[in-house]
């Protein structure tokens, strides 16, 4: 079973262009399913949280919280409720801060500039945007044990709960953060959405997202859910019921996943002002699902608010105190887990040996499931060959990962490349961005 | 004409924990006035060798590298970058050390080849293997407390920090981590998931490794605050070499039975250390002696 898991080092890859009559494009994702597995083979299984989240540090909350949960299954541990519940408060700052960062400071590509059009509000200044997140930051910190990289996972429970001093300290900046979330949202009500509408590039696809017991978004755990681009649920359950058909996805067939897709699979967002802002949205493109490329960014300005909502109450739940970990654990084995993640569902499968030894450790990512709407976009983009590879085809394929960016995380740390082949297959032009 | 210093950065691969780092750093704001931006390459316009070669020689006053060097285009770059720029530092543990992408070299080459991070011949090196490095900000990410040190010695102050500077403690974490030494000799290893510790003793002490005695402080012991062992991310400590080495050396010292014939049983317990080189060289093993695993042909 283990070698049919796809598994991926997010890397962000390739575009390549062929030009074959009519051109087309596709994202390159790299999905051997053994680099990271061998990398990680004969590493400690209580290390495996320390290396996931340094494979992109933009999502290093959910990759951190994905192992986590992944190892509690490998040693059939039952974390204490007080531990679940700061885990859960973590997994909603690191929401919180991915987007944050992914809307205001992710490079924009093309014509894409989610950070301009957002701070065309002048009450939003970058000293503010900073301040924020580096605020978002100390709440990972408070309830991780460190900023941007938090250490406090471990199977069964959590190395560190908040201090007497530091609980009323994360309660007063998830205060701010709701705060400041609520008015960027108002300020991208006013810009942004203009351009979402304008931006008219639309990809039916399948949506895969997590739902709570009521069948709202969720943005941490719950079932998994699937729907097809009519919305009409094809699948439902854990990861013993999903991944196969993950595993089974065929390329051509445009899969979403990350806030839009969220908004898609449930009912909507689970919490009260998040829930009304929505319909500024579904009152602009619909009620979903909603395929409107663009309205990504959009669906992510909302969970900004949701996610700080949910940080607000999850905060009140917790309690002062050192670790929290139940430290019956069995033998270890085999475990798969699934998170919503904040760029997307993230689903990591280990295998652990009797000495707590990792022997196969794979990653199914947001970036991995999303790239079959990435091409479905960029084939819908790009249609005219009559001119051969030209800048202004260039400017199209970065125009449509521009699109995705603020989801698409990896894109801002890696380099990204577009490989344009001629009718003879040869390399007719290499565009690189470090 | 602007007599602001000239800063770029430039990340030639990694998670983008350096960036986020300086980017949240409370000392940005400052050193951002003093500034005159030359490229932000995670962040900034699209950057290629042609448009690095477009500055002059020793043109850019300052240049924060983050990230390994994994193939010839990076060690290519390195090089040129270091002909433009007047002052290099070295970010983070993986241009520091090679960080954790270092531990792909201890796999055989097939393997490498397979690791998305590590193309071509996927041997990964620190920038201080490749070019003069003049500064170091280690860790990963580098944390707050020693990001706010250089942005104040390279950018805030009159006085410029003398070349080899390391923007970190030159003791140990253990300096700043406050636990209570109880001095046991160490006659197990301990795993801390499936034993956890107790959070007021020196790990060590209770038989768990961490690198703490063997790593530079400056972290304020960040791990240890949350009852997590250090795991070496600022590299070893002023006159070290290398640190896998080191704390190799300080637990087999530590190792101790009572009575005579023990010598088996010290044996036992430090052949019970286990992934000792993803211990003791995580984030150090491409700057270490140790280099790279040779094919042995088996």
């Amino acid at each position: 079973m283990a070698s049919n898991v796809i598994a991926l080092i997010p890397h962000f890859d390739e575009v390549v262009l062929t030009d074959n009559n009519k051109l087309a494009a596709r994202v390159a994702i790299p999905q051997t399913g053994d680099g990271f597995s061998s990398y990680m083979r004969g590493r400690l299984a209580e290390d495996l949280p320390l290396y996931v989240q340094r494979l992109d540090t933009h999502c290093a909350v959910s990759q951190h919280l994905a192992a986590v949960s992944a190892l509690d299954r490998c040693y059939g541990a039952s974390p204490p409720e007080k531990a679940v519940r700061i885990r859960r408060a973590l997994a909603y700052a690191g929401v919180y801060y991915h987007h944050l960062e992914q809307l205001f400071l992710s490079r924009p590509s093309g014509d894409v500039g989610i950070a301009g059009l957002v701070t065309t509000d002048e009450t939003l200044a970058p000293t503010d945007i900073f301040e924020t997140l580096g605020r978002a930051r100390d709440v990972i910190d408070i309830l991780g044990g460190r900023g941007i990289t938090p250490e406090c996972g471990i199977a069964g429970g959590v190395t560190k709960g908040p201090t007497d001093d530091e609980l009323p300290r994360a309660k007063d900046i998830s205060s701010h953060l709701l705060e400041f979330a609520l008015q960027a949202e108002k300020g991208f009500r006013g810009s942004g959405a203009i351009w979402v509408t304008e931006h008219d590039l639309s990809v039916p696809a399948y949506s895969l997202g997590t739902v709570n017991d009521v069948a709202e978004a969720s943005l941490y755990d719950g079932a998994l859910r699937i729907v097809d681009p009519e919305g009409t649920e094809t699948a439902v359950g854990g990861t013993k019921e999903i991944l196969p058909i993950l595993l089974a996805w065929k390329e051509d067939l445009p899969l979403r996943v990350g806030p839009l897709a969220r908004l898609n699979v449930g009912s909507g967002a689970s919490t009260p002002q998040a829930k009304a802002l929505q319909k500024y949205l579904f009152d602009a493109l619909g009620e979903p699902p909603i395929d409107r490329v663009a309205a990504g960014h959009w669906a992510m300005v909302i969970e900004l608010v949701e996610s700080a909502e949910l940080l607000v109450s999850a905060l009140t739940t917790l309690e002062t105190g050192d670790s929290v970990i139940n430290s019956a654990l069995n033998d270890p084995c085999e475990g798969i887990a699934a998170i919503e993640g904040a760029s997307g569902t993230l689903l990591h499968h280990y295998v652990i040996d009797e000495q707590g030894i990792v022997q196969e450790a794979r990653i199914v990512s947001p970036e991995s499931l999303r790239a079959t709407e990435v091409n479905a976009a960029l084939s819908s983009a790009i249609s005219d060959g009559a001119s051969g590879v030209t800048e202004g085809v260039i400017e199209q394929i970065v125009s449509v990962i521009g699109s995705y960016q603020p989801a698409y995380v990896p894109s801002a740390a890696f380099p990204l490349r577009i490989t344009l082949h001629d009718k003879g297959g040869k390399v007719a032009k290499e565009w690189r961005r470090p | 004409m602007s007599n602001k210093k000239t800063l770029a950065f430039y990340a030639a691969s990694g998670c983008g924990g350096c960036s986020q780092s300086l980017m949240l750093s409370p000392s940005l704001a400052a050193m951002l006035e003093g500034v005159d931006i030359a490229f932000w390459a995670t962040q900034g316009a699209d950057l290629t060798s042609d448009d690095i070669s477009g500055f002059d020689d020793k043109g850019i006053d300052v240049l924060i590298y983050a990230g390994p060097l994994h193939d010839e285009s990076s060690i290519d770059t390195a090089k040129l970058l270091r002909r433009k720029a007047k002052r290099i530092v070295s970010y983070g543990a993986c241009a520091h050390l090679g960080g954790l992408c270092g531990l792909t070299n201890v796999y055989p080459g097939a393997q490498l080849r397979a690791l998305s991070k590590t193309d071509g011949e996927g041997f990964v090196q620190p920038l201080s293997a490749v070019i003069d490095v003049d500064y170091i900000l280690p860790g990963c990410p580098p944390p707050e407390a020693m990001v706010t040190r250089m942005v104040e010695e390279l950018f805030l102050s009159d006085d410029v920090p003398e070349i080899g500077t390391v923007f970190a403690s030159s003791k140990g974490v253990c300096a700043e981590c406050g636990r209570e030494h109880v001095r046991n000799p160490l006659t197990a290893i301990r795993r801390f998931h499936t034993d956890p510790p107790d959070p007021s003793v020196c790990l060590i002490d209770q038989g768990y490794i961490c690198l703490g005695p063997v790593t530079r402080g400056g972290c304020e012991a960040v791990c240890l605050r949350s009852n997590r062992p250090c795991t070496g991310c600022a590299g070893p400590v002023a006159g070290v070499l290398d640190q896998g080495g080191a704390i190799l050396h300080a637990l087999a010292s530590l190792v101790s039975f009572s009575g005579d014939g023990n010598e088996e049983k010290e044996h036992q317990v430090l052949d019970s250390i286990p992934d000792v080189v993803g211990t003791a060289y995580k984030y150090s093993a491409a700057s270490s002696l140790l280099k790279k695993r040779v094919n042995d042909g088996k």
